[in-house]
């Protein structure tokens, strides 16, 4: 039962990383493509009815332009349908190793398709979103692998090692989770310089995140282990002989992993939180690159973002991701107690 | 009482060796306060080398520390190059306003955290249990950056400000009406504070009442058919308390990392917004405040748990 | 506060009297039921000491809370009980337990270094008993409670002390002083001499025999202690896997049992006697082969068929009790055939 609902939110966590890692494709615009002349443009929602009420089976957008009434606003421009089309060539982008010449979908419409409207510099926030998210979800499940691995090498070694290893990395441990993560993980992010280059950033973020959630991985680790250690048949193989690298290795590192998948479903939320904050506070990735922490954060500035509901959006996915990751951890959890 | 000397000195010991740490740390990170005033087109190069020379800088590093601490010896607690003025005068009010907020939402949180764990364990599997828990876990999916955000919806949607610990006329108004403003102020920062921390809360309360109630005195009690009010006041509880006392001390540090969220997302003018502030523009010695006063907190909400522990636990005392 | 049982209705009737008391606990992963109790019934008059000698894991803590209402929740229970001639609904809630326990049912647990509180004063702990069933003031409370310490030769000083500053003896009265505060007609007492070395458990068993003569206040003793229920009762009720195996007056069982299952169990009992005369190499301790059948799959028949020395053809039928002497034996055996020495 709870092995089946896991599965089911862990193929939905799956597409929603596909989506995002390949949001050069799917992102009809580029994230730091700014059109001043759209500034806190609302969103273009796909039609099917015209302003005459005709059905139409093609999904189409309005383009738009300044309400002459109110300059601040703007209103459809309902003379003309652009009809969405899918796969339309454009400007040759990187993506990975391949050079792509087509975006999943676009319109003729001058104003383009922007499904969730344009931030203060007029720039999608959709495509802003699939970037951001991209940086965000990716950075914390990479964060929480890392946490997670680390866990174990020192869960593992406080087994193996016991003695004053074992005591250290527990005193360490305690230490870790006492500790205000968020103080933490900002003072040695301080200390770092805040590179303006993406990709160290986005590396940096990782190491840092990863390193200081290792804790509660490591302890529950080396409970499974002490635990599995004292079973009957562990003891048995060493009766037989066995050597204690191939106990390791066979029998008892195998015990953990229903207790590291859980923890990892656990951990992964808390690293993108990580990464958000890092970025909502201005020490994550720097503008024009967007993470769902930015994005949020703009939020906060007295620009008149919080007026435009469609400013709410990466809050929203954020929301929905975090969501997702309960969920299958719930049910991991489920599975395992049953 | 030797035992509290010995924990006081123990953390005054904490913190020497953590401002030591602190300052050989920004010693390998590269640059210093002016680094980022290079770029700016009207600072020369000369100006910015005598300023350098102006607050010390270029002296080593025992040097820089010692001047540091005899500052703080002085009272002053080192000196903002951002702010121009000594720490002090910069943070009291700052940690004053932490305080405040942290102190008001741990108070809110401790006391839903308890209704609602002790009557939900009472009552294990009643309604007011299960709606609880089902509350509590959509509360523990819900990041404290979000909750922050949908706290500033609320203001923006209500009449209660956000923004600042008071209103801008703030000086003008009476006593009475100053109270008012202070607490208008408070209301959303403390509430949203206080749900980020009340999932774990009421959880563990509701983890340790039920573990009491099945203690095997507790359920000797009942089979002398002591029961109600005087089993949870005088049996219950007491056995609960060991282990949320503990909790209560380890809370502290989530409480701070959560009041920095909410401070930085809710312009509340606390210890967090001025710690991240200096941390960006390398000003060492508010950072240097900001780590020890943090630290001093996590210390004295650990010691206060400390004494608590030994004050209800008779066993202690021989 | 009226009390949900008369303390003083027929004085003819029986303390205690118990019939088809079944015990079963859902299984999670068995297809049926654990039956801990099946059907017992007994009865005790005032102040009459009955013993329940069995096994661990015979079902007779579960006895001792079904009687007191005490079984957790999860556990299904069915019974006749009466106490004092009224008989307890069926429906029975907690707040009817509550008053009875500790008032007109005295209750003592195994270990008395876990049955008290340890931050709580044990003064307060006995009074809180007298608070929670009499109407009076914490100082009339409190000098009763010093007149029971004097009864059971405990220091007033004690009232103050904290659990852990006392002797495992001066716990035990502690406990015993709880279940007697208000002065109960039935003390339930489950091993609660067990965690005691010899010399305190005999200062208490006569303790405990004293009062239980003087206030005529009947007793239901629970122990895997003969020895034990020698000292105390009068009456002996051994269980087997959730059945009487066998009941009667205490000496006469102990001295002559009838089936083949009290026979084996007081052969495992090192004597004393025959320890001290007899070489070193030859004391042995007799071990009744086999192992208690789990509760989940149980015998159909006689519980104790698959280790008995003296399995018939009729021992796969439920044994109904054959009157022996002053007692009751459940065996098919019982009378028709004298039992050889043993394995």
């Amino acid at each position: 039962m709870g092995t089946k609902v896991a599965r089911k939110w862990l193929w939905w966590i799956l597409a929603i990383h596909l989506v995002v890692l390949a949001a050069e494709l799917v992102a009809p615009h580029d994230f730091a493509r700014q059109v001043r002349t759209l500034s806190f443009a609302p969103p273009t929602p796909p039609r099917w009815i015209d302003a005459e009420g005709r059905f139409h089976w093609r999904p189409f957008v309005y383009a738009l332009q300044r309400d002459p009434r109110n300059p601040r606003e703007f209103i459809d421009t309902t003379n003309e349908r652009h009809p969405i089309r899918f796969w339309v060539p454009s400007e040759p982008r990187q993506m990975g190793p391949m050079v792509l010449k087509y975006r999943l979908f676009g319109t003729s419409s001058p104003t383009g398709i922007h499904l969730l409207g344009t931030d203060r510099y007029g720039r999608d926030m959709f495509s802003r979103i699939l970037y951001g998210a991209r940086l965000s979800l990716f950075a914390g499940a990479l964060a929480g692998t890392l946490a997670v691995v680390l866990g174990l090498i020192a869960g593992t070694l406080c087994v193996t090692w016991g003695g004053w290893v074992d005591a250290f990395l527990m005193r360490m441990v305690e230490l870790t989770i006492s500790l205000p993560w968020l103080y933490l993980l900002i003072g040695v992010r301080a200390f770092l310089p805040l590179s303006m280059d993406p990709v160290p950033v986005f590396v940096l973020t990782i190491a840092l995140v990863g390193t200081l959630g290792w804790a509660v991985p490591a302890r529950l680790v080396r409970g499974v282990l002490k635990t599995a250690r004292e079973q009957d048949y562990v003891q048995a193989a060493r009766g037989f002989g066995a050597s204690e690298a191939h106990l390791l290795f066979k029998h008892l590192l195998p015990q953990t992993r229903d207790t590291l998948l859980t923890q990892w479903a656990l951990l992964v939320p808390k690293c993108v939180m990580a990464e958000v904050t890092l970025s909502f506070f201005g020490l994550g990735v720097q503008e024009p690159f967007p993470s769902l922490g930015s994005l949020i954060s703009v939020l906060t500035e007295a620009h008149g973002a919080m007026t435009r509901v469609w400013m709410f959006w990466p809050a929203v996915a954020l929301g929905l991701a975090i969501l997702s990751y309960h969920l299958l951890a719930e049910a991991l959890q489920q599975h395992r107690d049953v | 009482m030797s035992r509290l000397v010995g924990r006081l000195a123990q953390g005054a010991l904490l913190l020497v060796v953590l401002s030591m740490l602190v300052f050989v740390f920004a010693e390998l990170a590269p640059g210093d306060f002016f680094t980022g005033a290079v770029l700016d087109p009207r600072m020369s190069e000369e100006l910015i080398e005598t300023l350098r020379l102006q607050y010390g800088l270029e002296q080593p590093l025992h040097i820089r520390y010692l001047r540091w601490a005899s500052s703080v010896a002085r009272g002053e607690g080192g000196f903002s190059i951002a702010y121009r003025r000594p720490v002090v005068d910069l943070f009291l009010p700052r940690a004053a306003h932490t305080l405040m907020l942290a102190g008001a939402s741990m108070l809110l949180a401790w006391i839903i955290a308890l209704v609602l764990g002790i009557a939900g364990a009472y009552r294990a599997g009643g309604w007011l249990d299960r709606s609880t828990l089902i509350a509590v876990a959509a509360l523990l999916a819900i990041p404290e950056l979000l909750l922050a955000l949908l706290g500033i919806l609320v203001a923006v949607n209500t009449r209660l400000p956000l923004g600042g610990a008071t209103s801008l006329d703030y000086a003008s108004l009476s006593l009475g009406a100053r109270l008012i403003d202070r607490i208008e102020h408070l209301v959303i920062p403390v509430t949203v504070l206080a749900l980020t921390s009340l999932p774990v809360l009421v959880r563990h309360v509701r983890t340790s009442v039920l573990e009491a109630l099945d203690a095997p005195f507790v359920r000797a009690a009942r089979g002398h058919g002591i029961s109600g009010r005087r089993l949870m006041l005088a049996y219950v509880l007491p056995a609960a308390a060991n282990p949320l006392i503990t909790l209560f001390g380890i809370s502290f540090g989530g409480l701070l990392s959560g009041s920095l969220v909410i401070e930085g997302a809710m312009g509340w003018p606390g210890l967090g917004p001025l710690v991240l502030e200096s941390m960006t523009n390398q000003d060492l010695h508010v950072l240097l405040a900001g780590i020890l006063g943090v630290c001093a907190f996590l210390w004295v909400g650990n010691l206060i748990a400390d004494g608590l522990l030994v004050l209800i636990d008779p066993r202690s005392g021989d | 506060m009226t009390k949900p049982i008369d303390s003083n209705p027929d004085p003819k009737s029986p303390v205690l009297r118990l019939d088809r008391l079944e015990v079963r606990y859902p299984s999670r992963t068995a297809e049926s039921d654990a039956v801990v109790v099946d059907g017992l019934g007994c009865e005790i008059a005032r102040g009459q000491a009955v013993g329940v000698l069995g096994e661990s894991g015979s079902g007779k803590t579960s006895l001792a809370l079904a009687v007191t209402g005490l079984l957790p929740s999860e556990a299904r229970c069915s019974m006749e009980l009466e106490i004092l001639g009224r008989p307890v609904p069926a429906a029975a809630d907690e707040r009817f337990w509550r008053r009875l326990r500790g008032d007109t049912i005295g209750m003592v647990f195994q270990q008395p270094s876990l049955a008290l509180h340890p931050m709580r004063r044990v003064g307060l702990q006995v009074a809180d008993v007298l608070l929670s069933h009499r109407p009076w003031s914490a100082r009339s409370c409190r000098r009763k409670v010093m007149e029971l310490l004097d009864e059971l030769d405990l220091e007033s000083d004690i009232f103050q002390a904290f659990p852990h500053q006392l002797s495992g003896g001066q716990r035990q009265r502690i406990v015993l002083a709880q279940a007697l505060a208000c002065e109960p007609s039935l003390l339930v007492a489950d091993e609660p001499t067990t965690a005691l070395d010899r010399k305190t458990e005999i200062q208490v068993l006569e303790l405990v025999r004293r009062l239980s003569r003087e206030r005529q206040m009947a007793l239901l003793w629970i122990s895997h202690d003969p020895g034990v229920l020698a000292e105390i009762t009068d009456r002996i009720y051994v269980m087997y896997a959730g059945r009487w195996m066998e009941e009667g007056p205490t000496e006469s069982l102990l001295a002559e049992p009838n089936h083949p299952y009290t026979k084996l169990l007081l052969d495992c009992l090192p004597r004393r006697k025959a320890l001290r005369s007899e070489p070193l190499d030859r004391r042995r301790l007799t071990v009744i082969p086999g192992m208690a059948p789990p509760a989940s799959e149980l015998p159909s028949g006689c519980r104790f068929v698959d280790r008995c020395p003296v399995v018939t053809e009729s021992c796969g039928e439920k044994p109904s009790p054959v009157p022996m002497g002053q007692g009751r034996t459940w065996c098919v055996r019982a009378g028709s055939t004298r039992l050889g020495s043993g394995p």
